[in-house]
């Protein structure tokens, strides 16, 4: 049963060659984030005052910083960062939204109080909203999470909602409510497992537009703390010298983008494969 | 029609002042008191009850709220901190810098995202499509900033056709010229904004194309390119005109960040300097400006919506 | 007026393709009507599609068949290739009356825009022009409707336009996919009328294409019943009605409800037709006949003609009114 299961969610990446690029590219970030300190030639803290600025080469192949450090091996340090941040975005983005989501279609009082409460969140431009929090709660990692997080709740919640109400109307589940099904078991029964689906689909551009606004926090500073690596503090460390090293800013940026642009990936092709009753909750911005 | 704009108006009115308790709150939230703030560390408690009273931080929350809205209809922002002037005047000084910066980005979505998303969408199916469509979203996965500091890195370093960074007032000498200077910021503000419109304004020409409509103009013998001309295309961009105001609010954020990486003097960069200044009045204005400007872009999109499509007559 | 012969439209890929609709022929004379009948999914609508020449792209192909329309080729034509050539006289009307209309241009508007194409003439002589057409289909007000939008108009009145639409080319041959099956009953009737009035006033062939043996008593005068991609019999109305030769046409008809059926059960014809695909040798209705015996499941029945006009594809057809 798994096994089959494991098959039919693979079947969207065979069929798209440049999918499957994405599954690889993830995957390949996956393993730097785990084994960095295999992976990365030098130690990325390691300062060399005598090496400084130098461009690619045969002993530092994405060259060095400011300070003489290894671009490749931060660069390859830093997928903890973009893997915390992103996973962490993910989970509180489903953490709140799924219950509130469930919760509001099958109670339509509390839902009306809630949906309202979501809208009134999204009259908040997103990386607005993130920037406030960060004020109120100070720059750290773990708000940084929280702060993009609550941008990713509100459409959470939505597209949540709207999948609940239309397995709610569904026959099956009336035909169940019906029969007098508590609504704890007709969650568990109807409602969840029809929601995995869509909601890895959801996962994914979360998942993705959690890099692109991780890396626009760092950049301002209110992100990660500067003595962490991560791709964005090493753009926003090495902007002031883009005409003189124009690659330092190169190779953190690609890993942005191919980490965002893999996950996009990766999501259009699962879209693709849901049910077409779900896929329309799915605008083109996910 | 008359109904539905006061409808749609009352909803706004409701959402703005929920989102104003929201805006009220956050000045309360802030760790630090802003009375310290205000008179440093050497304050004696009378001095601080003294300015406390004269605030009004010594009434109710309630009557503070009610207050501070009074102020705030009547222009009154409060006083920037960092600056010591009004925080609307401080917010103005700005708005020429970001207003025109939104306009020139809104120019560059539609025309590059709109006709490139109809291409690809007549194409569907092809490599052209294929290529196309990748090719947006991958424009969508890159960070305004990056893009930026590349096209200073081109377009201002190496080829010096365009400033790379501030801009003078248009009104301050310099003329229309000025323009120039937003010319690369728009350019990577509207990438990722451009792709988002250029999918979506292919996704709804081929749902558009699916229309049983489509097929009795086809059966009417028009060419093609009549079709999508007369049919697919006018129904198609109505859509897309709806996903204007949702654009125009990721710009507003992105903003921010393209502000700061070509030290523009809008109110974008305002907000980030303001954070490191902890100027927290200007914070909380600028985050009520915006958050007005984002519902009234939105209520405006919704009716012109409603306008283009004579089906609401009836609803 | 439009002939028909050996129509075969296929999905699937070009090595194995699979047949929706295999080796259809009819002809209709000029003031005849046509009725095809069948079940949802036997492959009318595919027919009726594949010879207009507005097949789903991508999607099923015409494989082999040609269509004749007044002796000249059109097969695999699409609309405006025929007006390009000068066959431009078949029309067709939906199913939808809702849905085929744009909602965001006006009704004079889109009935102009038909006739542009065909006459040539645009702006106010089209619109006087698209006037006439509403008058045609006994519009009320036509003068008034020009500008109104779909949605301001009941079901009934939306048909009628599409009618209008389909009038504007003069043609010599109008489908008509279900035009009345979204409608209401009364209305229904009244657009049967209109279809049969205007076929005689403007000496049309009709092909009408239901799954109702009803509306088929009532307006047809030809009738071909199709059955998983096939005709499996065809007949003057009053010939079918009377004496029923194919099986399938015959548990058609049982399942019809007559005044003197009271509130006894309706019969059914028991199991589901096949899937493409899935069709061996044999009878395609073999599973489900009544008077299935041997030889149906091995060979392909013949087409017999049992009487003056009268053909069924059945090698042991029913002896006219005796059940088998």
């Amino acid at each position: 049963m798994r096994h089959d299961g494991a098959i039919l969610w693979l079947k969207p990446f065979v069929a798209r060659p440049i999918a499957l690029a994405g599954l690889g590219i993830l995957l390949a970030t996956v393993l730097a984030a785990a084994f960095a300190h295999w992976l990365a030639p030098y130690d990325p803290y390691a300062i060399d005052p005598m090496i400084r600025l130098t461009p690619p080469n045969a002993a530092h192949w994405f060259g060095t910083d400011q300070f003489g450090r290894d671009t490749l091996s931060r660069v390859i340090q830093s997928a903890r960062m973009a893997l915390l941040i992103g996973s962490g975005v993910v989970v509180f983005a489903l953490a709140t939204g799924v219950p509130i989501g469930v919760l509001s279609a099958l109670f339509p009082r509390l839902g009306h109080v809630l949906m309202r409460m979501v809208d009134v969140l999204m009259a908040f431009p997103a990386l607005l909203l993130a920037l406030g929090l960060i004020v109120i709660l100070g720059p750290s990692v773990a708000n940084a999470i929280l702060a993009i997080g609550v941008g990713y709740m509100t459409t959470t919640t939505r597209i949540v909602y709207g999948l609940t109400l239309r397995l709610r109307a569904e026959t099956y589940v009336e035909a169940s409510r019906s029969m007098g099904a508590g609504t704890l078991w007709l969650i568990g029964k109807h409602i969840l497992p029809n929601l995995v689906s869509p909601l890895l689909v959801q996962a994914s551009f979360v998942f993705a537009f959690a890099q692109l606004g991780a890396a626009s926090l760092d950049f301002l500073g209110l992100g990660a703390p500067p003595e962490i690596p991560s791709w964005g503090n090493m753009l926003a460390e090495s902007r002031t010298f883009i005409t003189r090293a124009p690659w330092l800013l190169f190779f953190p940026g690609m890993m942005i983008v191919a980490t965002a642009f893999s996950l996009n990936l990766v999501g259009d092709a699962l879209r693709d494969r849901l049910d077409p009753r779900f896929r329309q909750v799915f605008g083109e911005k996910g | 029609m008359w109904s539905y704009v006061l409808k749609r108006a009352g909803t706004t009115a409701v959402t703005l002042l929920a989102a104003s308790v929201i805006i009220f709150a956050f000045i309360h939230v802030v760790p630090g008191d802003p009375i310290y703030v205000l008179l440093g560390d050497t304050a004696t408690p009378d001095q601080i009850d003294a300015l406390r009273h004269q605030f009004g931080l010594d009434r109710p929350i309630i009557v503070q709220y009610l207050t501070w809205v009074g102020h705030v209809l009547e222009g009154d922002l409060g006083r920037s901190i960092f600056f010591q002037a009004p925080v609307l005047s401080v917010i103005a000084d700005g708005a020429e810098t970001s207003a025109l910066l939104a306009t020139m980005t809104m120019i560059w979505v539609t025309i590059i995202g709109v006709p490139i998303g109809m291409i690809a969408a007549v194409r569907h199916g092809t490599w052209l499509d294929q290529g196309l469509s990748g090719g947006a979203m991958l424009m969508a996965s890159i960070p305004t900033f990056w893009v930026g500091l590349y096209l200073i890195l081109i377009f201002a370093a190496w080829l010096g056709w365009f400033p790379s960074s501030g801009y003078p007032s248009i009104f301050e000498g310099g003329g229309a010229a000025n323009l120039r200077y937003l010319v690369l910021p728009s350019l990577a503000l509207a990438a990722p904004n451009a792709a988002l419109i250029l999918r979506l304004t292919r996704a709804s020409m081929l749902d558009v194309a699916r229309e049983d409509y489509v097929r009795t103009a086809r059966a009417k013998g028009i060419r093609p390119w009549q079709v999508v001309r007369r049919h697919i295309l006018r129904n198609a961009l109505l859509a897309v005109v709806s996903a204007f105001g949702f654009t125009f609010a990721a710009l507003l954020s992105e903003a921010v960040v393209t502000e700061t990486v070509f030290a523009l003097p809008g109110i974008g960069r305002l907000v980030v300097q303001s954070i490191l200044r902890r100027d927290y009045p200007v914070i909380q204005g600028v985050i009520l400006v915006i958050v007005v400007v984002y519902l009234l872009v939105n209520l405006i999109v919704d009716l012109s919506y409603r306008l283009l499509d004579p089906r609401v007559e009836l609803q | 007026m439009l002939s028909v012969h050996d129509l075969t439209v296929s999905i699937g890929p070009e090595t194995a393709p699979l047949d929706i609709v295999a080796g259809v022929s009819f002809d209709i004379a000029k003031g005849e009507i046509l009725g095809l009948v069948g079940e949802s999914g036997c492959g009318k609508s595919m027919t009726s599609l594949a010879v207009m020449g507005l097949l789903p792209q991508p999607g099923p192909r015409v494989r082999a068949g040609r269509v004749l329309l007044e002796g000249s080729d059109v097969t695999q034509l699409q609309p405006w290739q025929r007006v390009e050539a000068g066959h431009g006289r078949m029309a067709m009307i939906f199913q939808e009356p809702m849905t085929s209309l744009n909602p965001v241009r006006r009704i004079g508007d889109q009935i102009a825009e038909a006739v542009k194409v065909h006459d040539g003439t645009s702006g106010a002589a089209a619109l006087l022009r698209a006037r006439e057409l509403l008058e045609l289909v006994r519009m009320p007000d036509p003068a008034m409707q020009l500008s109104a939008y779909p949605h301001q108009l009941s079901g009934g009145q939306r048909q009628r336009v599409m009618i209008a639409i389909a009038l504007a080319c003069r043609p010599q041959v109008l489908i008509a996919d279900e035009p009345t099956t979204a409608l209401d009953v009364t209305i229904q009737v009244q657009i049967l009328g209109l279809l049969r009035e205007l076929c005689n006033r403007l000496d049309m062939a009709i092909l009408f294409i239901t799954h109702d043996m009803g509306v088929i008593a009532q307006l047809a005068d030809r009738v071909a019943v199709m059955y998983a991609g096939r005709i499996v019999e065809t007949a003057p109305v009053e010939a079918l009605f009377d004496r029923p030769r194919h099986h399938y046409t015959r548990g058609l008809m049982d399942c019809m409800p007559s005044r003197n059926s009271g509130a006894r059960r309706l019969p059914t014809i028991s199991g589901q037709p096949p899937a493409p695909g899935t069709v061996g040798a044999g009878c395609v209705f073999a599973s489900r006949c009544a008077g299935v015996r041997e030889p149906c499941r091995v060979a392909s029945p013949p087409r017999t003609g049992v009487a003056n006009g009268h053909e069924v594809l059945c090698a042991f057809p029913l002896n006219g009114g005796v059940a088998s």
